[in-house]
């Protein structure tokens, strides 16, 4: 189900809330948590039932090896040792991931390197995989060194199923989580965070159905039709997707926050304002925080404390294998390994930049983050590799500068201002005109992300009138019901 | 306030907008953006106009059907038909492609290829350079048709007054993926997206709706014209039109159509070099089609046809001006629908009864 669809916000939720919050004033909590539980279920089979199953298994093998790692110190004869279950578990979630996400990036490979013809198995990527798999993995890794204390199924099945967060994150702590759905306040509702919640929801729900998939069309255009695209085309193609997918991301971040604070539950923030970082470890302090939060504490630290000695080189060679690991995690195809190991290295140069205590106008700053991370998301949408580099030509103008019938405009023509109406007709046919891209954009960089304008929030007419017209405006332009973009990865 | 009091508040304005909605749709708007009220009828949508609604669904009733070019397997072609919304079953309804009524009349296959999208993000392109890719493409060849038919609505003639690029061509392999003109060949787009009973076209219904009752103002898309005869079954004796009709007129003058004319006299002579014939049919606007039924007009006069009639063709000129207004003039309803700016099948099998191939 997806969150900018009527079934959701008209009935799904509505009944979800209600029900809860009425089994909680009967102080009925266990089954206000097992109702959560059932819905969130109910949420994640609308796609498709086919894969319930599979999200259950993950679970309970999960929840199997994470007890037998809590257990394993108190029992007197231990037949397997500690470390040897953690990696059957960890082996187990990655060979899960692996068969669903990598297995026909895997026999691609192995057919293009040794002139095979092995058949694809043409697997269809399970809804939300990436993200609840990871989050169990990150509970073993803390079941493993001895962080774990509430072991109750049905919370841990909650915290990995809790359908706000469940297809694209944000990405969970079980510590974070687990107690939420066990405090006595959190089963009361609660008219502020209701308040709340509502004014982040409609607020992601804008982004998405208002900003971001006006600039799908575009996008699609641009990435997946055109044979070739001038230097207009193609940053209007570049450009549009970087916004499209902050927009549609947050967005989406913003509306998992607001529905968890409906039921009292807080979420973890996801994004404040990326594309106003002035370096790309800023940018990574910005973007996707869960995922930077993740990668830090299950990925880079594991690195560092696998070498004898720590030095700056190490910590350099983690940060570069930490990102190429996180490109990969977002897709099966060489175009994320190339974002991913182009983000790692640029890490690199931040940190070495850093390191020599060089600096930079914050201008100039913004500028190169912005243009890198621009060109770096060309990677992580293009289909292949070919598609990338053709809208990077198109970039840096290998396909001229303008469209063809304005490139023919005559002096005279010039003269005589056709040449502006046709610049403005060209621009205007490519579904979004520069104008818009440059007011989104605009928008992006100045207006307070919504973070900022939920702390800020005060229940007043002034806020009602607000939330009315974006929730209303919003409404009334979802009839045509799309997919966020993270739900792929 | 109070956060309670401010819930309360927004789930109040949440309930008037989604009852409002329901009216509304239940009402009114369902009968123009619900495919369950049938096909065609865009200027009653664009205009917000229930009123003038004709129900109709699409279906064929003809022998012989044309093929699509996706559908084309590499069978011998009499005539291949290029075009804009007219060439691709734009009306809706009864045999909404005028190019069944040539196969079955005169026992053709006909093919129709529509109209390329532009390399990029640019739009489509006219019939005339999608024509040129075919053939410099290799592609015309291959399918090697005896006759061509180029077609466009007159209100968009302009795209071919321009000097065109005879050598104009795309790969032979993107020939197939430049993307046709399907917008009107049953792809997901052509049955429009699934209308929810919320949507912004109740919003706009009720402020047009408001409008035309206070001050007499349509939709800026389309306009509405009072008639001296009954021509139509549903708002008999109004005409509702698209505003482009009459947006376009100042822009046909002598030189732009001896433009268009000198460009489809060097198609045709590059079409007689492979033995194959050229037919062009402009297609007559409706609100020049009806222009001599309206009471006290003040609208300019179209002169297209008066003009195009007198150049020298190298080509075979189809005048669906004359014949559909010697159709109007018996006093035949609906060979345009009143909610469409696209001709009727009424239309379609006019032509092509008077029209022949061989």
């Amino acid at each position: 189900m997806l969150f900018n669809s009527y079934q959701f916000i008209f009935l799904f939720l509505p009944v979800t809330l209600a029900v809860y919050f009425l089994l909680n004033k009967y102080r009925l909590t266990v089954a206000s948590n097992a109702w959560l539980l059932l819905t969130s279920l109910v949420f994640y089979s609308w796609w498709n039932i086919k894969y319930l199953p599979l999200i259950l298994v993950s679970i309970l093998f999960n929840y199997t090896v994470g007890y037998l790692l809590v257990e394993h110190d108190s029992v007197k004869k231990q037949v397997v040792s500690k470390k040897n279950i953690f990696l059957f578990g960890l082996t187990g979630n990655l060979a899960f991931l692996g068969y669903f996400k990598y297995m026909d990036f895997f026999i691609g490979n192995l057919n293009s390197v040794f002139n095979a013809d092995l058949p694809l198995m043409q697997i269809i990527l399970p809804l939300g995989i990436s993200f609840f798999t990871i989050t169990q993995i990150a509970f073993l890794v803390d079941c493993y060194e001895g962080l774990v204390e509430d072991r109750k199924l049905l919370s841990y099945s909650l915290f990995v199923t809790f359908f706000p967060h469940l297809l694209a994150g944000p990405i969970l702590h079980h510590k974070e989580m687990m107690p939420q759905f066990e405090a006595v306040r959190n089963k009361v509702l609660n008219y502020r965070n209701l308040s709340l919640g509502l004014f982040l929801f409609f607020i992601g729900l804008f982004k998405k159905v208002v900003i971001a998939d006006q600039l799908a069309l575009t996008v699609k255009t641009g990435f997946d039709t055109a044979v070739e695209l001038n230097l207009v085309e193609a940053w209007l193609t570049s450009l549009s997707y970087s916004l499209q997918l902050y927009f549609d991301f947050s967005g989406y971040s913003d509306m998992a926050v607001g529905v968890g604070l409906l039921f009292n539950i807080a979420l973890p923030i996801n994004f404040n304002s990326p594309y106003k970082a002035t370096n790309i470890i800023d940018f990574w302090k910005r973007w996707h925080i869960s995922l930077t939060n993740f990668i830090t504490t299950y990925l880079y630290a594991p690195i560092m404390r696998s070498f004898s000695k720590i030095t700056f080189g190490k910590s350099m060679l983690a940060t570069f294998l930490a990102m190429f690991v996180a490109g990969m995690w977002h897709g099966a195809g060489w175009t994320f390994v190339i974002w991913g190991a182009l983000h790692g290295a640029a890490l690199v140069v931040n940190h070495v930049w850093k390191r020599r205590k060089l600096k930079l106008p914050p201008l100039l700053g913004w500028l190169i983050t912005f243009n890198f991370v621009n060109a770096g998301f060309v990677f992580f949408r293009a289909k292949s590799v070919e598609d990338a580099l053709k809208v990077l030509k198109g970039m840096v103008g290998m396909n001229g500068v303008l469209p063809g019938t304005i490139a023919e405009v005559t002096m005279a023509e010039l003269v005589h201002s056709k040449f502006w109406k046709l610049l403005l007709a060209n621009l205007q046919a490519t579904n979004v005109t520069l104008g818009t891209m440059l007011a989104i954009l605009l928008f992006t960089l100045t207006v307070k992300n919504s973070i900022q304008l939920k702390q800020q929030f005060k229940p007043s007419w002034k806020s009602l009138v607000f939330l009315a017209l974006i929730s209303v405006y919003t409404l009334s332009n979802l009839n045509r019901v799309s997919e966020f973009l993270y739900f792929q990865f | 306030m109070k956060f309670r009091r401010f819930i309360y508040s927004f789930v109040s304005v949440l309930i008037a907008f989604v009852v409002m909605n329901a009216v509304v749709w239940h009402c009114w708007t369902e009968k123009i953006f619900s495919p369950a009220y049938g096909d065609g009828g865009d200027l009653s949508r664009l205009g917000y106009l229930p009123s003038f609604k004709l129900q109709r669904k699409n279906h064929f009733d003809l022998p012989r059907r044309h093929i699509s070019l996706r559908e084309y397997s590499g069978q011998p072609v009499d005539l291949l038909t290029v075009g804009d919304s007219f060439s691709n079953g734009g009306g809706g309804g009864k045999n909404r492609y005028y190019q069944d009524y040539i196969a079955t009349l005169n026992q053709m296959t006909v093919l129709n290829v529509g109209m390329f999208k532009q390399e990029g993000t640019r739009p489509f392109l006219d019939p005339v350079q999608t024509l040129l890719i075919l053939i410099n493409s290799g592609e015309f060849d291959r399918i090697a048709p005896k006759a061509v038919l180029l077609s466009v609505s007159v209100k968009q003639s302009d795209l071919l007054a321009h000097p065109m690029d005879l050598s104009r061509t795309a790969p032979v392999e993107k020939v197939r993926d430049i993307g046709s003109y399907e917008y009107y060949e049953g792809s997901p787009a052509a049955d429009g997206n699934p209308f929810s009973f919320i949507s912004t076209g109740n919003l706009q219904y009720l402020y047009w709706t408001g409008l035309r009752y206070l001050a007499g103002k349509t939709n800026k898309s389309v306009a509405l014209a009072p008639l001296n005869r009954k021509l139509f079954t549903v708002q008999d004796d109004t005409l509702l039109y698209y505003r482009n009709d009459v947006k376009h007129i100042p822009r046909i003058n002598k030189e732009a159509l001896e433009q268009i004319n000198d460009n489809l006299n060097q198609v045709a002579e590059l079409l007689a070099k492979r033995g194959v014939k050229l037919y062009f049919m402009p297609c007559v606007d409706k609100y020049d089609l009806y222009s001599p039924y309206i009471a006290n007009n003040k609208q300019p006069k179209n002169s297209f046809f008066d003009i195009f009639r007198q150049l020298p063709k190298q080509y075979t000129f189809i005048d669906t001006k004359e014949i559909l207004s010697e159709k109007v003039a018996q006093g035949v309803r609906d060979i345009y629908y009143s909610d469409e700016t696209h001709w009727s099948w009424k239309a379609s099998a006019s032509i092509f009864e008077k029209v022949r191939f061989k």
